[in-house]
């Protein structure tokens, strides 16, 4: 293993990035006027062993973490600091892929029943910050 | 494997300002939008969030269906529709301070749900059918709103 593709260290105030979907899959809402991703697409997928994320420090450009929407710029981008789900009772691991090396994964939901899983995704998806908001909701739509 | 009903809607919430269909025509454009939500995650294929989701399972759409028809019936607001990576559904409504999210896992196998109040800062938070009283809390906390 290269000195590149070694795990990182991700430090509590690490900006963490999320994608939302835009259209059709619509994955944000608007309650009381106030623009949220909803908890559904912060539902990790079993295979993956956790919520996957991007750490923005990680990026090869972190000024740009608009760069991790790849080819649909369309879809919106959350960002939340390392510590929102560390406060949780979950973890944070860098896991690097091989095209995209900022890849972490947010784990250990398992230690929760189905509604304290609920309840902390939920809680992750208020306190998201948006770094780009999705383009129909910007178009004024929901 | 036991399959979730979703039976707990009666009709003696408090009325009130309300934005629920009062109308049949407005019940019916409600119902509308609703189903046509539903197929639209109905033709969600594997992969639609650019990882691993898994297409929307038919018995979650069912019980989403079937859900938030119930609770139109009883005078809720119009819920909002989202897909969930797993195959599941899930329900969101908001009525004043108070918000519902109801998840259907694929296969209706389990319904789970969270609810906050930001009037009284109180959550209620559940499975059905094991919290059933605890949800129907959560269904008056949020009609007495609507």
């Amino acid at each position: 293993m290269t000195e590149r593709e070694a795990r990182e260290a991700i430090a509590d105030d690490d900006r963490l990035l999320r994608r939302i979907r835009d259209q059709p899959e619509k994955m944000w809402t608007k309650k009381g006027g106030v623009l949220r991703p909803s908890s559904a697409a912060l539902k990790p997928h079993q295979a993956d062993g956790g919520l996957s994320v991007d750490v923005r420090r990680l990026l090869a450009d972190p000024r740009s973490p608009g760069s991790v929407l790849d080819d649909d710029r369309d879809d919106g981008l959350v960002e939340f600091e390392a510590r929102r789900p560390r406060d949780a009772g979950l973890d944070v691991e860098h896991a690097p892929l091989q095209s995209r090396y900022s890849h972490a994964n947010i784990v250990g939901f398992e230690r929760f029943d189905r509604a304290g899983q609920k309840r902390v995704r939920r809680e992750l998806a208020k306190q998201a910050v948006w770094v780009q908001t999705p383009a129909s909701a910007a178009a004024g739509a929901g | 494997m036991t399959t979730a009903t979703i039976d707990y809607v009666t009709s003696d919430f408090a009325s009130g300002a309300t934005v629920a269909p009062r109308k049949v025509s407005q019940y019916v454009d409600v119902t509308q939008r609703i189903r046509d939500r539903l197929d639209q995650l109905r033709e969600l294929p594997g992969g639609w969030d650019h990882e691993q989701a898994k297409p929307i399972d038919p018995d979650a759409l069912r019980l989403a269906w079937t859900a938030a028809e119930q609770f139109l019936r009883a005078r809720l607001p119009e819920p909002e529709l989202f897909p969930v990576p797993d195959g599941g559904v899930q329900l969101e409504w908001r009525a004043g301070p108070v918000e519902l999210e109801l998840e259907i896992e694929p296969g209706a196998r389990a319904v789970v749900f969270v609810c906050d109040d930001e009037q009284s800062g109180q959550q209620i938070d559940g499975e059905l059918p094991r919290d059933e009283s605890r949800f129907g809390l959560a269904l008056a906390r949020l009609n007495a709103h609507a």
